[in-house]
């Protein structure tokens, strides 16, 4: 079998699809910092802001948000290359998805501790950032690394503008040699071989951070 | 071109898309239901081959991204002789990574199920099978139906992908129509509004429903 024949060729493609991937996740969790203010915050404007973000960007698939900003923002001026498309989209859509996350984090530590702190005299930055946020990280961290998981995958998604992903490669591959089956069941191969080691490495922090604890994560769907 | 002139003039013609992306959905969802059964109840089996097996299908269901399993089920199967035209394609791809995911909310279903019932069952000599049937999984309808429902409307939105092979759905609709007359802006605001029109208030429903179940 020619298996391992179109490897090399779409091994080109895992750059990309990890440099969207991680870099949205990263700026995603931050601006989902932001918004999670925004939804807690005393001022009704901030909160139902901070909703209608996370119900947009969540109820509206990836692929009509990537095609508009690639094909429908040039017309009102503002140009993107595919590449920065599919990191702004996707960092947009999952800090809509990671907010979500973080709330079911916090909503999962005991309002005995607000209470608690607040008697302490404890500023509402010191409660969260000493007390809350130490708490909620171990029912955020699992969750935060299957969304990463499942972004890993969605990353197939900008091969539809052009990126040069794994996917956009088995596409042109599948084309060229005539293969489909053999380079889309490499390129799956591939995937799993990105994903398997995030959901392993996310399990062995995950015992350490509720060994640290000593206090077992509750589960929260998602 | 104004956004309620451009929305006058193609929201009839998006419609037909909306259609055939939401009749995608209940063919995905049927044929995906019954097997994220089969695979819960599979990966619960007593014989271990039977148990790992289901595992590895179900791993490999949620782990490939669907778009790949869209392309291997309409480019590759043909290669080994089973061929199916776009629209069945787009249903089995989505109905096996829909079935992947919904198995292991039904299996967690199932396990929250208290050993009692179980127990009192066996007590009463009713049958694995049975036990299982009358006993365990209507219980655990009220915890599976709201994961179930969030599920569904996940998958509405991955039905855009139909987009990939030429499904005439929602997005190869409004793509075909935007690539003719450059209103890119309007028609794809139309459209993504259409999805949001449907998933939003939806899952406010299903969101409505779970509070509903864990204060009762």
């Amino acid at each position: 079998m020619r298996i391992l024949e179109f490897w090399p060729a779409l091994i080109e493609g895992v750059w990309l699809t990890l440099l969207i991937t991680m870099l949205s996740f990263t700026f995603g969790s931050i601006l989902a910092i932001f918004i999670t203010i925004a939804r807690r915050s005393r001022f009704l404007v901030f909160r139902f802001l901070g909703t209608a973000y996370v119900e947009v960007f969540r109820g509206i698939p990836p692929l009509p948000w990537l095609f508009l900003v690639y094909f429908a923002f040039p017309a009102v001026g503002i140009t993107l290359d595919a590449v920065p498309t599919g990191i702004a989209v996707f960092t947009i859509i999952s800090a809509a998805y990671i907010t979500e996350i973080y709330r079911s984090g916090l909503r999962a530590v005991a309002m005995g501790q607000f209470e608690a702190s607040d008697s302490l005299g404890l500023s509402r930055f010191n409660t969260y950032y000493w007390v809350i946020v130490p708490q909620a990280i171990r029912t955020i961290f699992p969750m935060a690394i299957a969304y990463l998981i499942g972004l890993v995958k969605d990353s197939a998604l900008v091969s539809m503008i052009g990126v040069q992903d794994i996917t956009s490669i088995a596409v042109a591959e599948s084309r060229t040699s005539g293969e489909s089956m053999i380079v889309f069941l490499s390129a799956a191969a591939l995937y799993m071989l990105i994903s398997v080691p995030i959901g392993v490495f996310g399990r062995s922090v995950e015992k350490r951070l509720v060994s640290r604890l000593k206090q077992a994560p509750q589960v929260v769907s998602a | 071109m104004s956004f309620y002139e451009a929305l006058v003039e193609y929201l009839p013609q998006l419609l037909p898309g909306l259609w055939v992306s939401l009749l995608l959905l209940v063919t995905l969802v049927v044929i995906g239901t019954p097997l994220a059964f089969v695979l819960a109840i599979g990966q619960r089996s007593r014989v271990a081959a039977v148990r790992w097996a289901v595992i590895l299908v179900v791993e490999i269901a949620r782990g490939i991204p669907s778009l790949i399993l869209l392309y291997i089920v309409y480019f590759g199967l043909p290669k080994v002789g089973i061929s199916f035209e776009a629209f069945t394609a787009a249903a089995i791809a989505l109905a096996i990574n829909y079935g992947g995911y919904v198995s292991q909310s039904i299996k967690s279903g199932i396990e929250a199920i208290p050993a009692g019932q179980r127990e009192a069952a066996e007590a009463l000599a009713l049958g694995r099978w049975t036990i299982l049937r009358f006993v365990v999984i209507p219980q655990s309808f009220k915890i599976i139906t709201p994961t179930m429902l969030s599920w569904i409307i996940v998958y509405f939105q991955t039905t855009s992908i139909g987009f990939a092979i030429a499904v005439p759905e929602l997005m190869s609709v409004a793509y075909s129509i935007a690539a003719t007359n450059f209103q890119y802006l309007n028609i794809f605001l139309i459209a993504g509004a259409l999805y949001g029109l449907i998933s939003i208030p939806g899952s406010q429903l299903v969101a409505r429903l779970e509070r509903r179940r864990s204060t009762s």
